[in-house]
């Protein structure tokens, strides 16, 4: 077993790993650390390096360039912190997994990024850090991550298989960044909604060693499918043996919300926060159960806190703003409320979803303010948005846009819209009871209740007649009768499901047919963009493909 | 006033201002080094002790900021599989250019291919830590190894120095610390130790914790940390 000793020279057995034609950034806002590092940098052979002090230029940078390697300081004084540079990148898509993201840090222990692989940087390294250290590092993780090449595209091209088959091919030999292949495949698994054999694979992981990354996928995927109690254990052990995992609280928190304890939700939101309070989506996700608990003390606090770290996120989004505006008008404070909105229409200007979204707010608090004039105008601007808005509402935005409408007198559109979104989540029971709050706080409770139920039974009926006339034999009725209710109700897992169940049925006894392949197809896409964890979605599927592999 | 800051935030913000400058005089004098090292006088053999003194200075620094961040219940753990090989390549690379410059060799036994759950940058700081003290005490010769021990990794770190004085042995007595080590007429604050202990306790697995020992002896007659990792 006894190797002989390690010279640097021998240390360096990855000679072969060419630095030189590799494009660098440097990231320090520090003039003289920075001039340091890429002179460093520079006698390693590469010729192509960039400079950023900032995060914002580092972004700027970013966008214009792909660079192999990027040095980052975290700390990067006001404004974006290297991990905000890191979200924003990944999410622009500026780097991917084959980039090599080094983090600089002033000390060994710092917050933990642990959540989404793509949300970690590649390795730390402490400074002050040596020439050799670096290159070491970059020689090292530019050699690990030749190998992460292919498995990129298969990512990109949403090609699960084959990251999984790539994956195992490189596990098996052993290769240096094995945790980023496990974390990889792990990820294709959950993705690919193959969640028993994801859970088997991150035991198996577990075996060995206790990598808390692991025990939180096997929660994420508890929860995923629905079983809150297992994932609620998982979450607490492993806040218990380590209460800075802060995305342990965070899925914790959510297994509370969907479980209707929104009072212990918030309380452990809360204890997250003050672990790690920069970090955006927490805010707003503690400032939306508290609004939902009125603890109005507590969402004020946590939606400014989310617009004042929008300023320089990648995730701050309009929904900050007006999320902010409608507490104030529940504290009794509209005025506040609309220079909120304000503020956000000079903040979202290029966004017609944004420009809307705040427009809507803007009605239904000039509404409780009994400014009727100015909310007639707001509501005229709603109109024109929304005959200009390109793509689907959020649902969020919806509800509120019928609540504006239905005060404003326009209760047919309302309704309608409503009844549209009851319609598509017909056995969702958070949306209906939050359907349910809408009305209530119009003041119409009781008519409210009724068009919710006559929305409801008309989907219900019409689901079960088709799964009779299925089980019936009547193909011809059955057919006709789910190929107009998705089309009618194409956001319905259930409605979408089934259809394609009577649809493969069919071709199992009559044969198949390109037609009805197609709208199969159509069907279960719908189904896995809408609920990739559709109970018998993965079924269906397999089905699908047997059937149009069929010669 | 009454916005009258606290001490140890003060002393945590010039530590890390501190190390900063650190960072600089360490950075230019490897720079200096790198000039010198054909060179074999004492201005080259000075140039490696003075960089010695500062990753000593360094250390304290980290050790202080973290323990800082412990006081502060900020102090986290981040546990991942890493290949051991690699880790104890980077930290005999990051000295053995300043033990080399004093003729002590470093010798390393480690499996190629073995993994370990483990938080590197904490573990290889104190491997870094102690191998740093090595150019102190060692003669000629520090030997780092490997080996699984029952459900633990044992990293072990043997030099063939006078060895840990009589009064800083644990006295079998794992994971307890004498605080009456802590003498600070002689240099000798214990504090490494005391971080090292706290960083090997902070790892757990089921329900088994890291520690660490210290020894006088084995293969190479004197002094020898070892480091278990659950």
């Amino acid at each position: 077993m006894a190797t002989a000793p390690k010279s640097p020279a021998s240390s360096q057995s990855d000679v072969t790993i060419e630095l030189k034609g590799k494009k660098a950034l440097i990231v320090e806002d520090f003039f003289s650390f920075r001039n340091t590092i890429k002179k460093m940098v520079k006698s390693f052979g590469l010729t192509d390096i960039d400079e950023a002090a900032d995060g914002k230029e580092a972004i700027a940078r970013l966008s214009q360039k792909k660079y192999d390697i990027i040095l980052c300081d975290y700390n990067l004084g006001p404004g974006k912190d290297g991990q905000q540079v890191l979200e924003e990148a990944r999410h622009r898509e500026y780097i991917d997994y084959s980039t090599v993201f080094i983090m600089a840090t002033a000390e060994n222990t710092m917050d933990m990024f642990m959540g989404a692989i793509e949300y970690e940087p590649d390795d730390y390294m402490v400074k002050p850090f040596t020439r050799e250290t670096l290159e070491r590092k970059l020689r090292d993780w530019v050699n690990k991550k030749e190998n992460l090449k292919d498995i990129e595209r298969a990512f990109a091209k949403k090609d699960y298989e084959k990251v999984i088959t790539l994956c195992d091919g490189l596990i098996s030999g052993n290769p240096k960044n094995l945790a980023q292949l496990f974390k990889l495949k792990g990820e294709a698994l959950i993705r690919k909604g193959d969640y028993p054999e994801a859970a088997t694979f991150y035991e198996k992981v577990l075996t060995m060693g206790n990598m808390p990354w692991a025990i939180l996928n096997l929660g994420k995927i508890r929860y995923i499918i629905g079983d809150y109690d297992e994932a609620k254990a998982i979450f607490q052990g492993l806040i218990a043996e380590n209460d800075k995992i802060v995305s342990a609280h965070d899925w914790l928190a959510k297994v509370h919300e969907k479980t209707g304890n929104t009072q212990e939700a918030q309380k452990i939101l809360q204890d997250a926060v003050r672990i790690s309070p920069k970090a955006i989506l927490r805010q707003k996700a503690l400032g939306d159960v508290a609004y939902k608990n009125k603890d109005l003390a507590v969402a004020e606090q946590s939606f400014k806190e989310a617009v004042k770290q929008g300023k320089h996120s990648f995730f701050k989004s309009a929904s900050d703003y007006t999320s902010l505006a409608k507490v104030l008008v529940d504290k009794n404070e509209p005025q506040e409320g609309l220079s909120v909105l304000s503020e956000a229409g000079r903040e979202f200007t290029d966004s017609t979803e944004a420009a809307l979204q705040i427009s809507v707010t803007e009605v239904l608090t000039l509404k409780k303010m009994n400014r009727e004039e100015d909310a007639k105008k707001a509501l005229d601007k709603v109109s024109k948005l929304t005959a200009k808005l390109p793509g689907k509402m959020s649902t969020d935005v919806e509800l509120d846009l019928a609540k504006a409408l239905i005060s404003s007198g326009d209760e047919k559109t309302g309704n309608a819209i409503i009844r549209r979104l009851v319609q598509s989540n017909h056995e969702d029971l958070e949306l209906i009871s939050t359907v349910q709050n809408v009305y209530k706080d119009l003041n119409i409770g009781d008519k409210g209740q009724q068009i919710i139920a006559v929305a409801r039974e008309e989907v219900i009926t019409l689901n079960n007649n088709g799964v009779r006339l299925v089980k019936e034999g009547n193909f011809a009725e059955a057919i006709k009768l789910f190929d107009q209710a998705v089309d009618n109700l194409p956001d319905n897992k259930i409605i979408n499901a089934n259809a394609a169940q009577a649809f493969i049925v069919f071709m199992k006894k009559k044969g198949r047919n390109t037609d009805l392949l197609k709208k199969t197809k159509e069907c279960l896409d719908r189904v896995n963009t809408i609920d990739p964890a559709y109970k018998n979605l993965r079924t269906l599927m397999t089905a699908y493909k047997d059937l149009s592999q069929e010669q | 006033m009454d916005d009258k800051l606290d001490f140890l935030d003060i002393l945590a913000s010039t530590l890390h201002d501190t190390k900063n400058s650190l960072g600089m005089l360490s950075n230019t004098l490897a720079e200096i080094i790198e000039r010198y090292k054909d060179r074999d006088d004492s201005l080259f053999r000075e140039f490696n002790m003075l960089q010695y003194e500062i990753k000593r200075l360094n250390h304290n620094q980290i050790r202080l900021l973290s323990l800082y961040k412990a006081e502060r219940s900020q102090f986290a753990i981040n546990i991942d599989l890493h290949s051991v090989s690699e880790c104890l390549e980077e930290v005999v690379l990051q000295n053995d250019h300043i033990l080399g410059s004093k003729g002590i060799e470093i010798e390393t036994d480690c499996q190629e291919g073995l993994f370990w759950a483990f938080d590197r940058g904490l573990v290889s700081g104190i491997l870094d830590n102690v191998l740093n003290n090595a150019f102190r005490y060692a003669k000629d010769k520090v030997r780092l190894s490997v080996a699984r021990d029952g459900l633990y990794l044992a990293i072990r770190l043997e030099d063939n120095g006078p060895g840990y004085p009589e009064e800083m042995l644990m006295d079998g007595r794992e994971g307890s610390f004498r605080r009456e080590t802590i003498d600070f007429g002689t240099g000798s604050t214990g504090l490494g130790l005391y971080f090292s202990m706290l960083v090997a306790g902070s790892h757990v697995n089921k329900d088994r914790k890291g520690r660490i020992t210290i020894t006088n002896g084995g293969t190479l007659g004197g002094g020898v940390f070892t480091l278990y990792i659950p």
